[in-house]
């Protein structure tokens, strides 16, 4: 136990970073403005947590109970329970630690260059990133649900003043820094909406269980003596939290507009932390959630729905931050899909005791968590990438660019091998995460009462990869091919090397990270139920079998075929221009016509339906999105608010209403206590 | 530490030493003021007799002295820990009435004066262990209280203020006695213990339930909880900003010392007996609670003044308090003792900024505190930790005061299952209530562009005040047991008098 | 001899009609009046208890609320007096600034 004993060093080196930077940064350089201090943070933290997970997995912990806890008494309870601090390392804790801060370390390193230009307040940037990685690292390592909570409300604080960055800086814009305050705000009350409910899931656990402690809650023994419905109760307002933070519907409103926010932001939000919180909050309480088999078809379907819902409206949207933010919200819904999958059928499988279910449900919780990582880098990519575009072109709007291949070799390489990992196109490492959520959640269909419930989820998922592709690529070709407009001719070209460099290096990662399913991945995060106990990692690996799995199933194939045609059809559409988009917003006989005459182009035909339809659909899910959901929540707070106008009207500054309302409120006292008295059999 | 330090001093009075070292300062400010002309000078005096104080307090509580005289006042754990709370107040206060420009310069020694002797009468609430003391020690304090209202300069909207607070202050004053006249006539006896034992042999009357009604009516007049808290936002706004400090931190939490030693004790005391209303006396503080907290932070919402907004913010954070009254057990007073001294550092901080900023010219509106971060970066972000503070977010110490506090009414009475679950889920939901008008506070300091850009520099005693008030707020949040510790002492003691 | 109740409705018809002059009259001079007259309904109470119960707690009582009322209206007349030089006006109609 050499470094495992140093984990409270992982959240805690940023957070001094943080501090030092914060509150002595204008002592550094002008030109970085602590940046380079924060870069060397989270890199140690970096090669800390990769040092604590080498050791952790060779340990005789990790083969014997699959965890390291250490707590330290924090406050005591008169009540006869302890608030602790301390650290929970597992496989999944490391996997949070390592991915975490070697995303935002790029993040930050690509910041030096993107956020040259912002002067004085890049100390405030780089001190609020440091706080940011802090809050996702303490999460990671946290061993109660109190102290990642603490650190859940750390990172949506962040969020709150980093999506609201630009804010300040347009003093003549002000439609700008109105939008990036308005998004700031709309940012955390939203994400709030969710920690309510987290919180309320959290005090009914203290309540049930008497403690928050993981290796507590998460224990066979006290989880068989605490009521059912007590737990159920939690698991769903612990997940409402993870719905809040992860964007999910209905709560995924804010997401795309926090783009307002640097894209640098965007990037750490979508990609390594803050999103990321959901997911990993819901594999956390896997042991929870599974007792009871609906809670995860809830949360399958949810993330089902997001996944298809946000892809819609990815479809038809001209500014390029916002098709990678949809896609988020859309990547993430995959994710919940996958770990309500694999948590279905290790709830039955618990219920009748088959093993094989668990070990199959085991599957889904690996391709969930394979997704989330792999995400973390494609996304970060696209992001970095798209932030490189923008920094050039000084736009977002995609119309505006095209053509950007000849004087963007790198982004543009880099930005495809991105969109060609989240498409799923196959050997990156984006198919592979997508083909085994996709198998899982078909697997899952055989199973139990509601299996119908994913087989539909699985036809979502399956139609919402062809979108998936054809919207990346449709962002690709409008960027980098087809004619210049106007802005591209006036880009800088290439970005500088502190720009450059991340993206590479993520590109490697994006390609190749999905091959880690081959050697042993699924081994280190296989959940088994040994006495009713949960335990994480042990399990054989399936290695080479996988690959079998994978292209010995048809399926495989026709994902395959739909993403290849997805793509083709955006090649055609936005680079060669031989399928007008247009064409689709209205003009249907021509679209006939053509479809009728041009013979070749008519194997497409019923894509091209299909598509039309997703186009209407998106439509129509646009409108609801903004007019109801957006109108429910505004009249929502309309009325809390109304309502205080009201209730301050009575506030008359009379001191004889005053007097009233005391004598008043006397009287009210009376009745209620005799109300009280009658009803409750006092008197 | 040893008492007899002090004992050996004061003798038989060692219970009341740290109220006769402030009687002393009281009685010397006017003098002082009179002779000296130098308003430096009484601050000083009066720092000094209230650290004395403190310190004497301290030595005693340190020393777990316990002791009583004649049977009026006793000094013991839960006594030390609300005594060293009220001076803690008046030390914040008392620091920046000096520099401040709102406070009164002419009788500025009256007003020190009539500070501390407000403080007095807090710490005679705290220490009382008799209705008549309670009388007294919370009269001290109102009457004190009305004139340091209306001691404010240029403004008559404190006029106004101390007019009204007078008024109802009154007629709260007559409702209390009332109330305490009928719970004399029902049991006899004026002495709390006294009390709580003819509760354990005496079942509920309809005068008993007069008395009660009107007492929480009078006492809830100093928490104000709803409905008797329209008086609250009018005197904040009109009273210079340390006197709504005080009047927020101080007197607020003397009313709540006041339901725990009277009501607390006496129901909880009740339980044993089967015919006695602790259950649904219970539930009415529960709703009292309720309607407090969710009243106080709807009408939050629809202020433009910072000081009404804090007034109201108060009025809720009140409301939280009284789920100790509806809960009813030890953990809980835990809690609420540990929200009151968080309260202090938040509240009490966020009205200091408020009261410094009015000082270098910037108004009491919310509009007026646009592009704040990038004039005074200190105090914007001290405001911003107050605020998520008091929204309990955290680590800051409103969070973990709070969790303390909701935790107590979910884990009930002794780990049975809790009845109280709901209150604690509309606590939680008032929080997040809360914090859309705190982050409007926010928005308009750190996000929204104001017309000036020139840095503000506030009266140095203001600073030390708010700093000490932002470390309070973080290590409180950190280090919770700093405060447990003792609270959990003090509880058990105010429990051992049932 | 009297019936305790008696005294008891003495006192509370005293202290209803202070509590209806508190939330009617305009003047603000009626107005401490007012609280008087409830006080004075406490006192009441306090006596007869007093004596009906043979102690002398509540008398002593008696005497600590006549001189914190005494108290109390001494200061609420001197607050009234400074909010006549400001106002002009001792109604309470007219002191309504602050509100809402």
């Amino acid at each position: 136990m050499m470094f495992i004993e140093y984990t409270w060093l992982v959240p805690l080196i940023p957070a001094i970073c943080f501090l030092i930077v914060g509150f002595f940064g204008n002592m550094f350089d002008k030109r970085h403005g602590g940046g380079f201090l924060a870069i060397a943070g989270v890199a140690v933290s970096c090669v800390l947590s990769v040092l604590i997970s080498a050791e952790f997995f060779m340990s005789s912990a990790y083969v014997d109970v699959g965890y390291v806890a250490k707590s330290f008494t924090w406050f005591a309870f008169p009540g006869g329970f302890d608030i602790n601090i301390g650290y929970y390392v597992d496989t999944l804790s490391c996997l949070m630690m390592m991915f975490a801060s070697f995303i935002s370390m790029l993040i930050l390193i690509y910041s030096l260059g993107y956020m040259s230009e912002e002067g004085k307040r890049k100390q405030r940037y780089f001190a609020e990133v440091a706080l940011f990685v802090t809050g996702m690292l303490g999460l990671a390592v946290s061993n109660n649900f109190l102290m990642m909570f603490i650190f859940w409300e750390v990172m949506g604080l962040c969020s709150y003043l980093l999506i609201g960055f630009w804010s300040f800086s347009h003093p003549e814009g002000d439609d700008a820094s109105d939008n990036a305050a308005s998004a700031a705000k709309k940012a955390f009350l939203v994400t709030r909406l969710g920690d309510v409910s987290l919180m309320a899931g959290l005090f009914i656990l203290l309540f049930a269980f008497k403690s928050l402690d993981y290796t507590v809650v998460f224990d066979a023994a006290s989880i068989a003596a605490v009521d059912h419905n007590l737990i159920v109760l939690a698991s769903l307002l612990i997940f409402g939290g993870a719905i809040g933070k992860s964007a999910q519907f209905p709560l995924l409103d804010w997401l795309p507009d926090a783009m307002a926010g640097p894209t640098t932001v965007s990037a750490l939000i979508h990609a390594a932390t803050m999103v990321k919180a959901g997911v990993y909050l819901v594999a956390r309480c896997f042991p929870i959630f599974t007792e009871a088999s609906g809670v995860m078809l809830f949360v399958a379907v949810i993330g089902g729905f997001t996944a298809f819902f946000a892809a819609t409206m990815a479809m038809n949207n001209m500014n390029i931050k916002k098709v990678l933010a949809y896609s988020t919200l859309s990547q993430l819904g995959y994710m919940f899909l996958a770990l309500g999958a694999g948590g279905y059928m290790i709830a039955i499988g618990m219920e009748s005791g088959n093993t094989a279910l668990i070990a199959a449900g085991s599957v889904g919780y690996v391709a969930g968590c394979l997704h989330m990582v792999n995400h973390a880098f494609f996304k970060a990519l696209l992001f970095l990438g798209s932030g490189s575009v923008i920094h050039s072109t000084g736009t977002e709007d995609m119309r505006e660019m095209g053509g950007l291949e000849s004087k963007m070799k790198v982004t543009s390489i880099t930005m495809l091998i991105g969109s060609l990992s989240i498409a799923g196109f196959p050997f990156f490492a984006g198919f592979w995460s997508k083909d085994l959520i996709l198998e899982q959640v078909l697997h899952a269909g055989d199973y139990g009462a509601a299996g119908w419930v994913f087989i539909v989820l699985w036809l979502l998922a399956v139609v919402t990869a062809f979108m998936t592709a054809f919207y990346m690529f449709r962002m690709w070709y409008m960027t980098f091919r087809g004619p210049m407009h106007k802005k591209s001719e006036h880009s800088h070209g290439e970005s500088p090397r502190s720009m450059t460099i991340p993206l590479m290096v993520l590109s490697v990662f994006a390609f190749g990270f999905g091959f880690v399913l081959f050697f042993g991945f699924d081994s280190l995060l296989s959940i088994q139920i040994i006495g009713g106990q949960f335990r994480m990692g042990g399990m054989e690996s399936g290695g080479a079998h996988y690959l079998v799995e994978f292209f010995t199933n048809v399926w495989t194939y026709v994902t395959i075929a739909l993403v290849l045609l997805a793509i083709y059809l955006a090649k055609n559409m936005y680079e060669l221009g031989k399928i007008d988009p247009a064409r689709f917003n209205g003009d249907g006989e021509s679209w006939l016509y053509k479809a009728l005459t041009e013979r070749w182009w008519f194997p497409q035909l019923y894509d091209q339906l299909s598509w039309k339809l997703g186009y209407g659909v998106a439509r129509g899910v646009e409108f609801i999105d903004s007019n109801i959901i957006d109108g429910s929540v505004n009249g929502l707070s309309n009325a809390v608010a109304g309502s205080g106008e009201l209730v301050s009207k009575a506030q008359t500054g009379d001191v004889n209403n005053y007097a009233s309302a005391v004598i008043g409120g006397l009287i009210v006292l009376f009745v209620a206590v005799v109300a009280l008295f009658v009803f409750m059999g006092g008197l | 530490m040893d008492a007899s330090v002090i004992t050996n001093i004061f003798g038989d009075f060692s219970a009341m030493a740290p109220m006769i070292v402030m009687i002393l300062g009281v009685l010397l400010m006017p003098a002082l003021y009179f002779t000296t002309k130098n308003r430096v000078v009484v601050t000083a005096a009066m720092l000094a007799f209230t650290a004395v104080s403190a310190i004497v307090n301290l030595i005693l509580l340190l020393g777990g002295y316990n002791g009583d005289y004649l049977g009026l006042f006793e000094y013991d754990a839960f006594s030390g820990l609300m005594i060293l709370l009220f001076q803690i107040v008046a030390l914040l206060i008392g620091l920046v009435t000096a520099s401040s420009t709102e406070v009164t310069r002419l009788h500025y020694g009256a007003f020190m004066s009539l500070l501390m002797a407000a403080t007095v009468g807090m710490m005679f609430v705290a220490t009382a262990t008799d209705l008549v003391v309670i009388f007294v020690g919370v009269e001290l304090a109102s009457i004190s209280s009305y004139i340091l209202v209306s001691m404010k300069r240029n403004d008559p909207r404190a006029a106004e203020a101390a007019v009204k607070y007078v008024i109802i202050g009154g007629m709260s004053t007559a409702l209390t006695v009332y109330g305490i006249s009928m719970l004399y006539g029902v049991v006899g006896v004026t002495n709390l213990a006294a009390i709580a034992d003819a509760m354990q042999t005496q079942g509920f009357t309809w005068a008993f339930a007069i008395a009660m009604i009107t007492m929480i009516a009078g006492y809830g007049f100093k928490i104000a909880s709803v409905p008797f808290h329209m008086w609250a936002p009018d005197v904040y706004e009109g009273a210079s900003t340390p006197v709504s400090a005080f009047l927020a931190v101080g007197s607020k939490k003397m009313g709540l010392i006041v339901f725990f030693k009277i009501f607390l004790v006496m129901f909880v005391a009740g339980t044993t007996v089967s015919t006695f209303a602790t259950a649904e006396m219970q539930y009415l503080f529960a709703i009292i609670a309720a309607i407090t907290m969710t009243v106080g932070n709807i009408v939050a919402i629809a202020q433009t003044n910072i000081k009404r907004m804090l007034a109201y913010s108060s009025i809720a954070q009140a409301g939280y308090i009284l789920i100790v009254m509806a809960v009813m057990s030890e953990y809980a007073l835990v809690g609420g003792i540990f929200h009151m001294f968080t309260h202090v550092f938040m509240k009490g901080g966020a009205f200091l900024i408020v009261g410094a900023l009015i000082c270098v010219g910037i108004g009491e509106r919310i509009s007026d505190y646009r592009g704040l971060a990038k004039r005074a970066p200190f105090l914007a972000f001290a405001m911003l930790l107050f605020l998520f503070s008091l929204a309990g977010i955290p680590p800051l110490a409103g969070f973990t005061s709070k969790f303390v506090l909701f935790s107590a009414a979910i884990y009930g009475d002794g780990g049975a299952t809790s009845q109280w679950v709901w209150l604690a889920f509309l606590a939680i939901l008032n929080s997040a209530i809360s914090l859309y008008y705190y982050a409007r506070v926010v928005k308009a300091m750190y996000i929204e562009k104001g017309e000036s850009a020139e840095r503000i520099a506030v009266p140095l005693p203001f600073l030390i005040a708010i700093a000490i008030c932002v470390v309070a707020v973080i290590v409180l949040g950190v280090y919770p047991q700093a405060i447990l510790g003792p609270a959990a002492d003090a509880a058990a003691a105010l429990f051992s008098l049932v | 001899m009297i019936p305790v109740e008696y005294f008891l409705a003495l006192a509370a018809i005293l202290f209803a009609i202070g509590a209806y002059g508190v939330m009617t009259k305009v003047n603000t001079i009626l107005v401490l009046m007012s609280i008087e007259l409830m006080l004075n309904a406490a006192n009441i109470n306090f006596v007869v208890f007093s004596g009906f119960l043979g102690d002398a707690m509540g008398q002593v009582f008696v005497l600590m609320v006549i001189s914190v009322a005494a108290a109390e209206v001494a200061v609420g007349i001197a607050i009234l007096l400074n909010a006549y030089k400001i106002k002009k006006t001792t109604e309470v109609t007219a002191l309504t600034s602050m509100r809402w």
